[in-house]
């Protein structure tokens, strides 16, 4: 009596698995997991600048001073819901539940209302553009108005964007807006008017406890690679794999 | 560009931005506390900056808040010292001279 086809079936099946974990494995080789600091995609050109930025989310002190001077450097309308970043208070009760505020993006300050002795933790956490190396935002967008610079910025060209708002739908971080008056989407440009001449973003420039750093993460020596070898930073929603280059020190799981 | 940086100011003002480093405030940018200075810098006869004195602009960084507890000085602005501004006492560019 020959093989029966059932038990030929059932040898067929288990060759094209070992086929298929082979072709994985195979696959898992030549792209391996990156390390956070290289989650990411690699830099253009290593010579030259690839900006990141780190938020340590222990010396936040919540005092708007950055949403402020952002809405003051680059014109953002004052009204509230539009910002290019705003800080957000984070409490988690002794129940477990969690409250997250932001009124005004923290531009007025910050009141607890919840009482000392019901909060378990309560910190604050600056958010903006996390500048993307495989960002959503550019992929979507039908005109090509959005791009990242080679020195790793993403950014909004105002005179192709036809304001179809698919890239404020694609940002998982919320981190942009259709501009009121000019219709067209708008978001942080890192300063890049300032950082191209050799300042600091205005929400660095003015934060009074160094809580945000701009970096260059091609400079391996520099003070962010530093602030990253020295800390346990994570980014947002890291399973979506959007190459986040905004790193925060002591994130919470609860931060979205 | 609106802000200016602390190099900038101290070009002139170097006796102030002497004066806050050698205090609690010495890491505070000029311009955190005192608006954009680039227009000043630009035309310093023509345009200020601004030198806020209220209580409440204090307030921002130093009112009670737990969850900004031991990582700042704080005060609860509705008990402390009420009828006096914040500057009659403590001196911005040296808070504990």
């Amino acid at each position: 009596m020959g093989i029966s086809s059932k038990e030929q079936s059932r040898r067929k099946f288990i060759k094209s698995a070992a086929v298929a974990a082979g072709g994985l494995l195979a696959t898992g080789m030549i792209n391996p997991f990156n390390a956070v600091l290289f989650a990411m995609d690699r830099p253009e050109d290593p010579t030259k600048p690839w900006w990141g930025y780190a938020i340590d989310i222990t010396k936040c002190i919540g005092c708007g001073r950055c949403a402020n001077a952002c809405k003051t450097e680059n014109n953002v309308p004052r009204e509230p819901f539009y910002f290019r970043t705003w800080v957000e208070q984070y409490t988690i009760l002794n129940d477990g539940t969690v409250k997250v505020e932001s009124p005004n993006g923290g531009i007025d300050g910050f009141k607890q209302t919840v009482a000392e002795e019901d909060i378990f933790k309560s910190f604050f956490v600056p958010k903006m553009c996390n500048h993307c190396s495989k960002s959503p935002c550019v992929q979507v967008c039908p005109v090509g108005a959005t791009y990242v610079t080679p020195d790793g910025v993403v950014l909004v060209d105002e005179t192709y964007c036809i304001g179809c708002r698919y890239c404020v739908q694609a940002c998982p971080y919320g981190c942009r807006y259709i501009h009121p008056e000019k219709n067209v989407a708008d978001k942080c440009t890192l300063c890049y008017h300032r950082i191209s001449k050799g300042k600091t973003t205005a929400c660095v420039e003015v934060c009074p406890t160094q809580a945000r750093m701009l970096g260059d993460l091609n400079d391996k020596k520099g003070p962010l690679v530093k602030f990253l070898k020295e800390h346990n930073c994570l980014v947002l929603k890291p399973h979506l794999n959007t190459g986040s280059k905004l790193y925060y020190n002591e994130l919470s799981q609860e931060v979205g | 560009m609106q802000y200016a940086g602390k190099d900038a100011c101290a070009e002139c003002h170097d006796d102030k931005t002497e004066e806050l480093s050698s205090g609690m405030h010495a890491n505070l940018s000029c311009e955190t506390c005192h608006g954009p200075g680039m227009k000043h810098y630009d035309n310093p006869d023509v345009t200020n900056i601004i030198k806020p004195s209220e209580r409440a602009f204090c307030g921002i960084c130093h009112s009670f808040n737990p969850t900004r507890k031991d990582k700042i000085a704080q005060i609860d602005l509705s008990e402390h010292n009420v009828d006096n501004k914040c500057i009659e006492c403590h001196n911005p560019h040296n808070p504990w001279e």
